[in-house]
């Protein structure tokens, strides 16, 4: 290596940092400086002088409370940085909420069934003109038929369909005797539907009866329920014609 | 902690003298260094995850730093530029002794630099940071900053060596 090639590589030479220079450049650079005084010497001068001048433009004073104050920015920041993500979470779950109420109530407006008075009309008109077929067309389509415990006279039901018993919604038949002067429920409980273990097989008031009809076809339980106190009124066996 | 496990506390410790000095030098004034040393670490608190190597802590918020002060002086252009295709010309004669400048004198000649040369050169004489370094925070090919800061050096010799020390050694 030949000076001037030397003095140019010295430009960007600094001792201690072997990654400034290539490694063949600085190898040749550093051999050339063991055997060239004049080399060595424009080095030391420029390393005093890059000393002198780093020294210079790091000779900064800091201002004593610029630490303290960046610590208070800095918790300051992150705060609102917590603040924002915990109300932007707060803000998804609230908007994924008022997403779902509001789904769902387009899911029931949609699903919404439509009243239907033409049927409910025909519906009691049938009820009312024959209501022996109406009780048995009910009967049929929940499969209770085979449950009725006592030849109950079909003429005299007055709503067939669910009714709450004890805050459960079960089938349900209403009858009315001839005169009008007394009422009888028919309950059909599914199995399992209610305990009955313990409940009496009859109940008697002064004026009405309750009885509890077990094991019927499929394990169903019938409660009857009617004021008076029998149940002859409301039987097919009373013989009253209509 | 936040972002990439780093507390951006630590950060603060182990940088903000550091930032400072740069901001400092950069912008030639204490009062926009601070503001520039604040804003800083502002920003890096919002992209913290985006440090991926935390050993490479200290050129990201150099980074920063230089990008919110170029930001600050887009369009003010109160910086003159020196025309340093002369100031390459000048032989490279180095003092035998230290320097002895007035602060403010140093400063007025890195003032007076254009930022692509006044960069480079801060950040060489800080000494952390290799060729290599500076190249990437500048997002410049390292020859174009060898060249840059060549020139600079001679630049900053100039304005700092009295005019007898460059003769004797000449």
């Amino acid at each position: 290596m030949d000076c001037s090639t030397a003095r140019l590589l010295l430009l960007f030479y600094r001792p201690g940092r072997t990654s400034d220079l290539a490694q063949d450049d600085l190898s040749s650079l550093e051999n050339h400086l063991q055997t060239c005084p004049a080399c060595s010497a424009s080095l030391a001068k420029q390393a005093s002088a890059q000393a002198a001048i780093a020294k210079m433009i790091v000779d900064v004073p800091i201002p004593s409370q610029l630490k303290t104050q960046l610590h208070a920015q800095v918790t300051a920041k992150l705060s609102a940085l917590w603040r924002a993500k915990w109300l932007a979470r707060a803000t998804a779950t609230a908007a994924m909420a008022t997403f779902g109420i509001l789904s769902y109530s387009a899911y029931q407006a949609v699903n919404r069934p439509t009243l239907d008075t033409e049927s409910l009309t025909y519906s009691i008109e049938t009820a009312m003109e024959s209501p022996e077929r109406n009780a048995l067309d009910w009967l049929t389509a929940e499969r209770l038929m085979d449950k009725l415990p006592e030849d109950f006279d079909l003429r005299f039901v007055r709503f067939a369909g669910k009714r709450d018993l004890q805050g459960v919604s079960v089938n349900a038949l209403q009858l009315e005797s001839p005169n009008a002067r007394q009422i009888a429920w028919v309950y059909f409980l599914a199995p399992g539907q209610f305990r009955t273990a313990n409940a009496p097989d009859s109940v008697s008031a002064s004026n009405a009866i309750t009885r509890i009809y077990r094991e019927l076809p499929g394990g169903w339980t019938v409660v009857v329920t009617c004021t008076g106190n029998d149940l002859r009124p409301f039987l097919r066996s009373a013989g009253i014609t209509t | 902690m936040v972002g990439a496990g780093l507390d951006i506390r630590e950060l603060v410790d182990a940088h903000y003298e550091a930032l400072y000095r740069y901001a400092y030098r950069l912008s030639g004034s204490a009062a926009d260094a601070d503001d520039l040393t604040q804003e800083t670490f502002g920003k890096a608190i919002s992209r913290l995850s985006q440090l991926r190597e935390p050993d490479r802590a200290k050129p990201w918020l150099f980074r920063i730093l230089r990008n919110a002060y170029l930001h600050r002086i887009r369009d003010e252009r109160k910086h003159k530029i020196v025309p340093l295709d002369s100031v390459a010309e000048i032989p490279d004669n180095e003092p035998a002794e230290g320097l002895d400048v007035e602060p403010a004198k140093l400063q007025e000649a890195l003032n007076a630099l254009d930022e692509t040369f006044r960069t480079p050169l801060i950040l060489f004489y800080f000494e952390d940071f290799s060729y290599r370094d500076i190249a990437e925070q500048l997002d410049l090919p390292i020859g174009t900053v060898m060249s840059r800061l060549a020139r600079a050096k001679s630049y900053l010799r100039v304005k700092l060596i009295p005019t007898a020390t460059r003769l004797r050694g000449e």
